[in-house]
C-alpha cells in the first residue's frame, strides 16, 4: 500500500494541531455546527470556490441566494467542460451549453461546500470531537479555526474555517492520518448579504427549448428489498439513503447500466455502495483506488460487483465491502 | 475481435489477440513485428483502441490527428533518447509474494481493455507483460500511462520491456479512468452533493489490484 501522506504537502500545522494534546474540546460543540450550517444555507452570499482534490485544482463560482424559505443557487464550474448548475430548494438542473445537454435531478438539501452534510449534529459528535484551534484570516475574512477530530481511526479528521462573524465555512480541509491534507475545498473570495432577485436562477431552470432534457430514473429502494444486508455494520455508520439509478446519462445512446447506490453517513463523511450486476466487459478486476480522500474498492461478488467510495481511509471502504452480504 | 465483419484474417487475429492479451513469446513478437511494418495493421490497432475508448466515454474520442501527432513527436523523442531495448533484469516479485494482491503500475492498460470485447479476462495480464520488442511508440498508441513495472511471477521469459523514455520517467500509477470516474461522480452527486474537482482532470490513484 502507498501511504496517502506521499502524495500531499504536510503542512506542519496539521501535524501539529491533531498531536497537539492542549487543545480542548469545545464546550458548545452543537451551538457552532449548528452554526456553520445555518450560515451555508440560510444565509446569501457570492464568491469563488477553489477544490484540491488530489492534486488537481479546479475552481467554481458559487452564488447562493436564501429569502427565508426558499434556497437558490448557482454554480458555475470554471474548469474544463462548461457547466453550471442551478438549484432551487431540492430541484437540481445541470446544464452544460457546448453539448445543450440539461440534467434534471430531484437531490437532498445542500451537502456541499460551504454547507456540512444535513445531519444533527450530534450524530457528528458521537463520532467526532470539535476543537477550537486557533484564528485565521481565510479569503479577506476572520475565522476561527476548528478541528473535527474522528474518535476512531475509521474516519478522516476535518479541518474548518468559520467566518468569525456569520460561521459560514470558509475553508474546509479533510485530513490523513498523519495530519496531511487529502482534499480542500475553500472560498478565495466572498462578499456576503447579495441580495439577487429569484427570477435569475429560475429562468434558467425553466427555459430548455432547445436542449436535450435528461431526467435519470432515480426509485428508491432499500437493500433487504434487494436481497442484500449489511450484515456487519461499519461503526458509526447509517444507512441515509438507498435508490436505484443509473450510474450516469451522459455517456453513448445505450441503456446506461442500473446500480443500487446505497449511502451510509457517520454524520460527517460519506460512503456509497453500489451494487450492480456484474459485467465481466466492464468489471475487469478488482482494485483499490484513492483520488482526494475518496477512496474507492471494487469487488466481485458472484454475480454481482460491488464498488465503495467514500471519504475514509482504505480500510473503513473495505469494511464496508466486506460486511455486505447476499440474501438471496 | 469480432466486430469486423470481413474474412478472419489470420494476422489480423494474431493482432487482434495481441491486443486482447492473449500471445506471448514468438507469437507476440510476431504480431508486433506485423504492427511494425505493415501501415494497415496499426490503422486497424488504433482504430480498434479508439472504439474502445470511445465506447468508455465521450472524452475520449479524441481526433486521431491528435494520436498521429502524440506519435511522431513521441518517435523523434525517442530518436534523441539512447533507449535501451533490451530485456531488464528481471524483477523478484517479492511485492506480489508478500500480499494478495499486487502492487500494479497498469491500471490504465487493464481498464482500457474493458469494453473493447476481449472474449477472455485471463489474457490482460499477458497483454501487460509484453515480450522487449514491444517499443514504446506501440504503448503509447493504447494513450493514458505508459507500464514501467510489472512483478507477475508468472511472466516467464518474457518479461517487460523497461521503456526508459522521457514518459516513462512519470509516475505510472497516476491514471486518468473514465470507468472509476463515474462511480466517483455518481457518489459525490447523491452523498455529498459536491462536484468537487468534476472540472478539473480526475486523477486516480491504484492503490492495488487484484486478479
Amino acid at each position: 500500500m502507498l501511504a496517502p501522506g506521499a502524495r500531499a504537502g504536510q503542512p506542519a500545522s496539521a501535524a501539529a494541531a491533531l498531536a497537539a494534546p492542549a487543545v480542548a474540546p469545545v464546550s458548545d460543540a452543537d451551538g457552532w455546527l449548528h452554526r456553520i450550517q445555518q450560515a451555508a444555507t440560510g444565509s446569501s452570499y457570492q464568491g469563488t470556490l477553489t477544490f484540491n482534490v488530489g492534486g488537481s485544482t479546479s475552481s467554481a463560482r458559487v452564488l447562493h441566494h436564501c429569502d427565508g424559505r426558499q434556497t437558490y443557487e448557482r454554480l458555475e464550474l470554471l474548469d474544463g467542460e462548461s457547466r453550471v448548475q442551478y438549484r432551487h430548494n431540492e430541484q437540481v438542473v445541470t446544464l452544460w451549453p457546448s453539448a445543450r445537454r440539461a440534467l434534471l435531478e430531484t437531490r437532498d438539501p445542500v451537502a456541499q461546500f460551504p454547507a456540512l452534510p444535513a445531519a444533527s449534529s450530534a450524530r457528528v459528535l458521537e463520532n467526532y470531537e470539535l476543537q477550537k484551534v486557533g484564528q485565521e484570516r481565510v479569503a479577506g475574512q476572520d475565522s476561527d479555526v476548528l478541528l473535527l477530530k474522528p474518535r476512531d481511526r475509521l474516519r478522516f479528521a476535518q479541518r474548518l474555517w468559520a467566518h468569525r462573524e456569520t460561521g459560514l465555512l470558509l475553508r474546509n480541509d479533510v485530513l490523513g492520518a498523519a495530519g496531511e491534507v487529502l482534499e480542500s475545498a475553500a472560498f478565495v473570495d466572498l462578499r456576503l448579504g447579495t441580495r439577487p432577485s429569484a427570477e435569475q436562477f429560475l429562468k434558467p431552470m425553466k427555459q430548455l427549448d432547445g436542449w436535450r432534457v435528461q431526467r435519470p430514473p432515480v426509485e428508491r429502494t432499500q437493500l433487504e428489498a434487494e436481497g442484500w444486508l449489511m450484515s456487519k455494520p461499519v461503526p458509526g455508520f447509517q444507512l441515509v439513503s438507498c435508490v436505484r439509478r443509473p450510474l450516469d446519462m451522459g455517456h453513448g445512446d445505450g441503456t446506461p447500466p442500473q446500480v443500487i447506490q446505497s449511502v451510509f453517513s457517520d454524520g460527517l463523511a460519506q460512503v456509497s455502495v453500489f451494487i450492480e450486476r456484474y459485467d465481466p466487459q466492464r468489471h475487469v478486476r478488482p482494485m483499490g483506488s484513492v483520488t482526494g480522500a475518496s477512496h474507492t474498492v471494487m469487488a466481485r461478488r458472484g454475480d454481482w460487483w460491488i464498488t465503495v467510495v467514500g471519504e475514509v481511509p482504505m480500510a473503513t471502504a473495505q469494511q464496508f465491502e466486506a460486511g455486505l452480504e447476499r440474501k438471496r | 475481435m469480432s466486430n469486423r465483419s470481413d474474412a478472419p484474417d489470420p494476422r489480423r487475429l494474431r493482432l487482434s489477440s495481441l491486443m486482447d492479451g492473449e500471445l506471448s513469446g514468438d507469437e507476440a513478437a510476431d504480431a508486433c513485428a506485423l504492427w511494425r511494418q505493415a501501415p494497415d495493421a496499426r490503422a486497424d490497432w488504433h482504430a480498434w483502441h479508439l472504439v474502445g475508448d470511445v465506447l468508455r466515454s465521450d472524452d475520449l474520442a479524441l481526433r486521431p490527428a491528435r494520436d498521429e501527432a502524440f506519435l511522431q513527436a513521441l518517435r523523434l523523442r525517442l530518436a534523441d533518447e539512447p533507449v535501451p531495448l533490451a530485456p531488464a533484469a528481471l524483477q523478484e516479485p517479492q511485492t506480489v509474494a508478500s500480499t494478495p494482491v499486487s502492487l500494479a503500475a497498469h491500471g490504465a492498460v487493464a481498464q482500457g481493455l474493458a469494453g473493447r470485447g476481449a472474449p477472455r479476462r485471463r489474457g490482460l495480464r499477458g497483454w501487460v507483460v509484453a515480450p522487449a520488442a514491444l517499443a514504446a511508440g506501440f504503448l503509447a498508441v493504447v494513450g493514458v500511462t505508459l507500464v514501467t513495472r510489472h512483478t507477475a511471477p508468472e511472466s516467464g521469459p518474457a518479461t517487460l520491456a523497461r521503456a526508459e523514455g522521457p514518459a516513462a520517467a512519470a509516475s505510472a500509477v497516476l491514471v486518468r479512468n473514465a470507468q472509476l470516474d463515474r462511480y466517483l461522480l455518481a457518489h459525490r452527486a447523491l452523498a455529498s452533493g459536491t462536484m468537487a474537482g468534476a472540472g478539473a482532470e480526475q486523477r486516480m490513484h491504484i492503490v492495488f489490484e487484484g486478479r
